[in-house]
């Protein structure tokens, strides 16, 4: 299989029954303050979410028939993983420390355990968002010992760390398509659904 | 005293996107707008996200100053996980700089 990229504002979502989404688009559709417009670059991923809610809430009876797809979001338990602690470590904490004064501090001591800190406020809150969206997600085992992480982390180098690599093993298995900003995940056997320029750009040649 | 019931307005009992937020916000700012008391009732709501509240509560903080004296929330009873999503909504619309340090930081995740 070649590389296959798709914009993912060209897409029409009901195509595919299953989305892994990165994330930073988990993040960004979660957590956009929702006043106002999002950043251009977070834009696309949050319709595209919306969008896959909206065809999971369709009742016309008509419309139901014309649709192939009530796509589902999968999430793994690395994804969820990832998800918290980029959140809590890149978004919670820079926005408590005003972000500037972050630089040079201690995610533990500084924030997580500091008890006059915003930490179990943000994490309540960010997990209880996460649960919102669990009818329209689907747990799955991430397959480990079947990934033969072995062979892949030999094949680790400066542009792709463990954790693409392991969800490119993942979904290139499941033959899930991975909805991602990250201009590194360039996969070969797994399609990749993007607006990122130099994804999108990559296809062409 | 106009009610508002969340789910009828946004057609599920998942209030979970943004989007459903600011369908409440238009709907319930008209009536506020009018001078008219509003109950916007929670009812019948399995799931609400930090977004949903929000573009809804957050933005009609943000956008009228008399708010509190003509919105009433019901169907938080018993939801201390709503009310403090609820509570942190009017906190951030009154905080635009904490908001923005929330925006930059994501949009960092991007880059």
């Amino acid at each position: 299989m070649a590389f296959q990229t798709l914009d993912i504002n060209e897409l029409d979502p009901q195509i595919e029954p299953l989305y892994f989404c990165d994330a930073n688009v988990w993040i960004a559709a979660l957590k956009f303050y929702g006043i106002g417009d999002p950043a251009k670059e977070e834009k696309p991923y949050i319709d595209f979410v919306e969008a896959v809610v909206n065809l999971n809430e369709l009742k016309d009876p008509e419309a139901l028939k014309r649709i192939k797809n009530k796509p589902k979001f999968v999430i793994t338990s690395m994804l969820l993983s990832e998800i918290i602690n980029a959140f809590m470590r890149k978004v919670a904490m820079k926005t408590y420390f005003a972000d500037k004064f972050t630089k040079g501090l201690d995610f533990k001591s500084a924030y997580r355990d500091n008890p006059v800190s915003d930490y179990n406020k943000q994490l309540n809150n960010l997990v209880t968002d996460i649960i919102a969206f669990k009818d329209y997600t689907i747990l799955m085992d991430d397959n480990f010992c079947s990934l033969s992480p072995f062979e892949f982390i030999a094949e680790l180098d400066s542009k792709m760390d463990f954790n693409d690599r392991y969800y490119f093993e993942f979904l290139k298995s499941k033959n899930i398509p991975f909805v991602t900003h990250d201009k590194d995940c360039h996969f070969d056997g797994v399609k990749v659904i993007t607006s990122q320029v130099k994804l999108l750009h990559k296809r062409k040649y | 005293m106009k009610e508002v019931k969340i789910s009828d307005l946004i057609g599920t009992p998942n209030a979970i996107l943004h989007k459903f937020g600011l369908q409440v916000f238009e709907t319930v700012s008209q009536h506020i707008s009018q001078n008219e008391q509003v109950t916007l009732s929670f009812e019948g709501l399995r799931n609400i996200t930090s977004g949903f509240c929000n573009a809804s509560i957050g933005n009609l903080y943000s956008n009228f100053k008399e708010i509190a004296h003509q919105l009433k929330l019901v169907g938080l009873e018993n939801k201390p996980i709503w009310k403090e999503k609820v509570q942190d909504a009017i906190d951030l619309a009154t905080n635009p700089q904490k908001v923005k340090n929330q925006n930059e930081a994501i949009s960092e995740l991007f880059t």
